[in-house]
């Protein structure tokens, strides 16, 4: 036994998570200890600060190349941690994909991780890390892919700016992912309800940071799913309107629409409400959408 | 709902000594370690405290035993001394009591003499070491033995007792008597000296 684990124990941070476990939310392994949350895009990268009562702090935003903001950052960003742990959003050089008949053997969520092959078989690209949401009611799976490449270059600037990565994840999959929960949740509340009507075609739409994650269902299936990164910002929605809108048109009436968004994509909202008739839209955005999420969960 | 509280997916790269936090039955074990730690550093200062005090208060009783022990001295020298007085004050009770005045025990002798005799010779000597003794040498003419008898009775009279007595006889009733005597009863010799004053 070292010294280190007997000081753990004494100070009771052997009961407590690691900061870097993937396995347990932000909150929980965090508490009472700042972080910053990070969230890169494609021509830019936002941050926003957590205090240790959990309450978000300084925000700003800088556009450039990841390691020129980084480099330029990271001595601010370090007196904003308590540690130097950041929690890091990608939304750009990612791919969410349906697919069907993945593997749902005990354990094979986090074989996706560590060994993608085994796991997803010839479905499975060299050089990507992958991240999966599974349909309960039938075989289909939303799968997220993003450039491993990039996820080490991610870790190799923060770690040379003297930052510790805690978790790197996809913001739009995040509160698309979000969103598909409390969507089965809501489906299995109706189902329980034992309605003579079926609840007919749900759209989910995620937008995040400029990305926009669009899935169609019908009932337990689902049909559909299309995902951009940079395609829209506070002034031009018109890029994401004109990906959102033929699905919902395609959809018919009676659709109902679930939307998450955060501040930017808020004005989507209005815009999908004035271009399409009989459909009805609930809209689980939260004020600072993405950053509640990672901190969250 | 379960699935909405859900962590969010994580793509970096895993450390792989990534360890699982200890049961929280466990944590019990440094909230007892931190109690015992306080219990042993207030347990420590109440003993030195204690310790102190109890020095303080050995040397105090110290002081007190040196201080009792130099009156006890003091007394029993002092003891020592009233005894001394004590002894001499007996003493001098009892030359007092021994230094009976004579003159009573010369005037009922003389006046225990008949008609008839006469005191020849008449010695009282008083030995300084011993005052109670005296020694009488005593010597008349005509009476013999019944004059003698008559003036021992008279000295007997006056608490006095007559020891290692010896007489010689004389031609015509003369008798030469010496011996020792010791006073021995107070109360007839206050009755007698009373009577005397009288």
């Amino acid at each position: 036994m070292k010294l280190q684990d007997i000081k753990d124990v004494l100070t009771f941070a052997s009961f407590r998570p690691e900061p870097d476990d993937s396995n347990v939310s932000w909150a929980r392994r965090f508490p009472k200890r700042r972080s910053l949350l990070v969230n890169l895009n494609r021509d830019g990268v936002s941050w926003r600060a957590l205090d240790r009562g959990g309450a978000f702090g300084e925000q700003g935003s800088s556009g450039g190349e990841l390691k020129d903001v980084v480099g330029e950052m990271a001595e601010q960003w370090q007196g904003l941690t308590d540690d130097g742990w950041c929690a890091v959003s990608v939304n750009h050089r990612f791919v969410i994909s349906l697919e069907t008949n993945l593997t749902r053997k005990k354990g094979a969520e986090e074989q996706i991780r560590v060994n993608p092959k085994a796991a997803l078989g010839s479905k499975a690209e060299r050089g990507k890390r992958y991240a999966v949401k599974h349909n309960p009611e039938s075989n289909s799976s939303a799968l997220l892919a993003v450039d491993e490449e990039y996820i080490k270059q991610i870790e190799s600037v923060f770690n040379g700016a003297g930052l510790k990565v805690g978790r790197i994840c996809c913001g739009v999959y995040g509160m698309f992912s979000d969103a598909v929960d409390q969507m089965i949740e809501a489906r299995a509340d109706y189902l329980k309800g034992k309605h003579e009507e079926p609840l007919g075609k749900i759209i989910v739409i995620a937008c995040c940071e400029g990305s926009v994650c669009i899935m169609t269902s019908d009932e337990d299936r689902w049909l559909e799913l299309r995902s951009r990164s940079g395609l829209y910002s506070a002034d031009d929605l018109e890029p994401a309107q004109n990906i959102i809108m033929p699905l919902i048109e395609n959809s018919g009436t009676g659709t109902q629409i679930v939307f998450a968004s955060d501040q930017e994509g808020a004005a989507l909202k209005n815009l999908i409400t004035s271009s399409s008739t009989g459909t009805f839209i609930n809209d689980i955005s939260r004020t600072d959408g993405l950053w509640s999420l990672l901190k969250e969960k | 709902m379960e699935n909405h509280l859900q962590s969010c997916h994580d793509l970096k790269t895993d450390r792989p000594d990534i360890g699982q936090p200890l049961p929280g039955i466990l944590a019990l074990l440094p909230i007892v370690f931190v109690f015992s730690v306080i219990a042993a550093i207030a347990l420590n200062t109440l003993f030195f405290f204690q310790l102190r005090n109890s020095e303080q208060a050995k040397e105090e009783w110290k002081l007190k035993v040196a201080e009792e022990s130099a009156k006890q001295k003091e007394i029993v020298a002092m003891i020592e001394l009233i005894k001394d007085e004590e002894r001499r004050a007996n003493d001098v009770r009892d030359w007092v009591e021994g230094s009976r005045q004579m003159q009573p025990l010369a005037v009922s002798i003389a006046r225990s003499m008949d008609v008839k005799s006469s005191i020849a010779e008449l010695s009282l000597l008083r030995d300084s070491e011993n005052p109670k003794q005296i020694k009488l040498g005593f010597k008349f003419d005509n009476g013999g033995q019944k004059q003698l008898d008559a003036t021992l009775e008279a000295v007997n009279a006056l608490g006095y007792r007559s020891y290692s007595a010896n007489q010689t006889a004389g031609k015509e009733g003369s008798l030469d008597y010496q011996a020792t005597l010791i006073w021995q009863n107070s109360n007839k010799e206050s009755l007698n000296l009373t009577a005397t004053d009288e």
